[in-house]
């Protein structure tokens, strides 16, 4: 491995990691917005920081920095007839497994930069979703460990119901899989996304929910119970068992524990979009076309603005003001000017020499790789959006009701359609 | 030979939930004795809310237990004062205003469909539905406004007095009932979409928690509970008091004497309600809203200030309370859980002798382990909860 190559994986690891725990904060702000919309209330407007006698609020977006600022300063509990050490570490059982998941996980379009080729996933591994098993396996044990090394009977209960139901759910999520495999012949994460372009049937985006649609719903219930949220958030079921599995938590030992619940949201939601929703793939287009200046004009147009419009319907700015309304415009005319000049200057000027030369004989490999992490930014944004919509829409199962759902429903499901994709490939092929 | 197959030492656990828990609203203590998380036995255990309401009225003046009153059940304490009230005037032979008794139909009303908004909201909250809960908090908030307007607080109201209420409708209380009447049909809309077909709650409340007809009976079970066990027994058709044999409702009742039954029963109850607000505000008369019996009620400012005899009154009043004779009556009146009674003694020295409540709670609460042992821990809550148990009328 040359030095270049080392650094290159460690600015991965960086990219990944820091995707990861800029989204998972900033959703606990998205979940208190967007639950506040769904509840008709005001929502999170308190936390602010006075400067020269003027309160910011940045409409809620301080809220993140106050619940770390408090889980810090908090007095760490410790049960005196615990079990201290595993006490200590099942949070970290339970943050890391949801952090390396994202290892795995290509963020962007391979891209051949100065030189260099670089993969935009920190392990490109042939064994990719036997990984994602493996670690998804491995979170269980932060859970049902927090539980019975607090030595309180809450705890207990919600453990053992944790670690009943994710292992329950795990056979589950695994077979529902085995149909995409199947179909994509791979195991590769990169593999699945570079599969996913181009259309289907003529008119279909050759994507993961079209190939696979059965499977993509039961990989989205099963992953959904994964994270312990409701309606899957028996382990904690607030009213019955308080907190469940770690009631006796506080600090940031507890802030390890709600930051692993939104980093799993985040993983959820990116492992969904590249199995279901194309990863990075522009929905019709294939890969080539990240090439195409016009196309990622139109791109970078779309998703400036829709990225703009994001920010400014969460900091609660009026969307009929029609300086909003310019700005949003703005913001997209300039990321998509931007990115198809970056995309097609070279063409249009021919060679250059110097740092201009440089950049701009990159500018496609540049662009491609800007549009393809703001592609799949958005897809997961969206993903986590509609994830934190069905949790404030449905109330919470009770514990046999889910193991029913797990081992009578969605595992027969998972085998039916895994028969049926069988027998589908076995005719078109 | 060995023996091959030896069952696994187990033993059960005792859960203590409570009297601090989040599914004990109110404060109430739970001695759960549980078999993996089937509860095999449970032992409630109130009175943390104590306040010791029946001593304090032996010390006060007739009017002055009215504010006591509103302690009772504080979700709908506008039933508990007409129905203490009631209990004094049948010992006093009051003869109280017609449109002072559709005032009060309106209010029990309007208490009524709170108790029912608030006790649904709780069971969709602590079922997870957060949302659901806010929504109907929202449209309790608006009556409370409403009850606000009337009574001037929205919590411990004190409204009702002997012979009537303290003080008339506001002028526009008509036009003012019709935006909060859409509301909480619309609000009434969205919770049925939300969770009546919603297979999780179905899920979470059908056959868990069932009391049959004939032990809802044999526990003393009235109001929601004994009618979703399928007893069609509710006091405003059974012995209908102020106007309810003027207007028009059906009791609802369930089948199967489940948590979904009681959770139908109230939804339909709300309907009823608002029904009957709708044809008490389109009968109700004009006239005073107390009785002018001036050793009943307080002489109204003018004459207190500009006559002798208004000013003699309003001393006596102040001074020594209502004179309420000697005797003794029950009077019951359908509160929002169930029938509420007080049981009033008078000796005639202007202080009540003895005060007793039925709190309907109190009945319901004890049919609890039969409902939920054999059941899971999880149904404990929305069992619970469809009992709709209130610390402050239980405890009392």
């Amino acid at each position: 491995m040359t030095l270049a190559e080392v650094i290159i994986r460690l600015v991965m690891v960086a990219l990944a990691i820091g995707l990861l725990m800029s989204i998972a904060p900033l959703l606990t702000w998205g979940e208190r917005k967007w639950s506040a919309l769904a509840q008709d209330r005001v929502g999170p407007n308190r936390a602010a920081i006075e400067l020269a006698g003027k309160s910011i609020t940045l409409n809620g977006l301080l809220y993140p920095l106050a619940d770390g600022l408090k889980m810090i300063f908090k007095e760490d509990f410790m049960p005196t007839r615990g079990e201290k050490f595993l006490h200590f570490v099942s949070p970290w059982l339970a943050v890391f497994p949801a952090l390396a998941v994202v290892a795995v996980i290509p963020l962007g379009a391979r891209v051949n930069l100065f030189g260099h080729e670089i993969p935009m996933q920190v392990a490109d591994l042939d064994a990719g979703i036997l990984y994602l098993f493996a670690f998804a396996s491995l979170s269980v044990y932060g859970s049902t460990l927090a539980g019975w090394a607090s030595n309180n009977k809450y705890g207990l209960l919600g453990s053992l119901r944790t670690s009943s139901m994710l292992i329950s759910y795990e056979v589950a999520m695994g077979l529902t899989l085995v149909g995409l495999m199947m179909t994509v012949g791979s195991l590769r994460l990169s593999d699945i996304v570079e599969y996913q372009q181009g259309t289907m049937l003529g008119f279909l985006p050759r994507w993961g929910i079209f190939m696979q649609p059965f499977g993509a719903l039961l990989f989205f219930v099963s992953a959904f119970a994964e994270t312990k949220r409701a309606p899957f958030d028996l382990p904690e079921a607030e009213s019955e068992l308080v907190a469940g599995y770690f009631i006796e938590y506080s600090g940031m030992k507890f802030g390890m524990f709600y930051l692993g619940e939104f980093v799993e949201v985040v993983t959820g939601a990116c492992l969904f979009a590249v199995l279901f929703f194309g990863g990075w793939q522009l929905p019709w287009a294939s890969s080539e076309a990240y090439y195409n200046p016009l196309v990622v004009g139109i791109g970078g147009f779309i998703s400036t603005a829709y990225l703009v419009f994001f920010v400014i319907t969460l900091l609660g700015l009026p969307l009929r003001d029609p300086r909003i309304q310019f700005a949003i415009a703005a913001g997209g005319f300039l990321g998509g000017a931007g990115l198809a000049l970056l995309s097609g200057a070279e063409g249009l000027l021919g060679p250059k020499g110097g740092v201009l030369g440089l950049i701009l004989s990159n500018g496609p490999e540049l662009a491609k790789l800007l549009m393809s992490l703001m592609v799949f930014t958005m897809k997961i944004l969206i993903l986590c959006w509609f994830h934190i919509l069905l949790r404030w829409t449905y109330p919470r199962f009770r514990y046999d009701q889910v193991m029913k759902l797990g081992w009578k429903m969605l595992l027969p499901a998972a085998l039916v359609n895994l028969v049926v994709t069988g027998i589908v490939l076995l005719i078109i092929r | 030979m060995q023996e091959v197959v030896r069952k696994l030492p187990t033993s059960t656990m005792t859960l203590q939930m409570g009297p601090s828990h989040p599914a004990s609203h109110g404060t109430s203590k739970f001695t759960v004795e549980l078999d993996g998380e089937t509860i095999l036995a449970i032992d409630i255990e109130f009175g943390y809310l104590h306040r010791g309401f029946e001593k304090m009225c032996e010390n006060v003046t007739w009017t002055q237990v009215v504010p006591y009153t509103d302690r009772l059940n504080y979700v709908s304490p506008l039933i508990n004062n007409v129905g203490f009230y009631m209990a004094v005037e049948k010992i006093a032979e009051v003869k109280v205003p017609e449109r002072a008794l559709y005032i009060r139909t309106i209010i029990s009303e309007m208490s009524r469909i709170c108790d029912h908004l608030t006790c649904v909201a709780a069971t969709a909250m602590e079922l997870g539905g957060l949302s659901i809960f806010f929504y109907m908090i929202k449209a309790r908030d608006r009556i409370w406004d409403l009850i606000e307007d009337i009574t001037g607080a929205r919590l411990t109201v004190s409204y009702v007095r002997i012979g009537g209420v303290m003080n008339d409708l506001p002028l526009d209380f008509a036009e003012k009932w019709k935006p909060v009447r859409s509301l909480v049909l619309a609000m009434l809309h969205d919770v049925d979409v939300m969770l009546t077909k919603n297979r999780i709650f179905i899920d979470r409340m059908r056959n868990t928690g069932i009391i049959n007809g004939e032990t809802a009976m044999a526990y003393g079970l009235t109001g929601p509970m004994l009618r979703g066990s399928g007893v069609k027994f509710d006091i405003r058709k059974a012995s209908p008091y102020l106007v309810y044999d003027r207007v028009e409702f059906d009791v609802p009742v369930g089948a199967k004497g489940d948590n979904f039954d009681r959770y139908v029963v109230r939804m339909q109850e709300i309907k009823y309600a608002v029904s009957i607000i709708d044809q008490c505000l389109a009968q109700i008369p004009d006239g005073p809203f107390i009785t002018d019996d001036p050793r009943l009620a307080l002489p109204d400012k003018g004459s207190v200030y500009g006559s002798i005899e208004g000013t003699v009154d309003h001393f006596m009043h102040i001074m020594f309370g209502i004179q309420v004779p000697k005797g003794e009556a029950y009077s019951y009146v359908e509160g929002g859980n169930g029938e509420l009674g007080f049981y009033v003694v008078s000796d005639g020295k202007g202080k009540p002798y003895r005060v007793r409540v039925r709190p309907p709670c109190f009945a319901n609460l004890s049919a609890l382990p039969t409902m939920i042992t054999g059941a899971l821990l999880a149904d404990l809550v929305p069992t619970f909860d469809s009992i709709n148990m209130i610390g402050g009328e239980i405890d009392r």
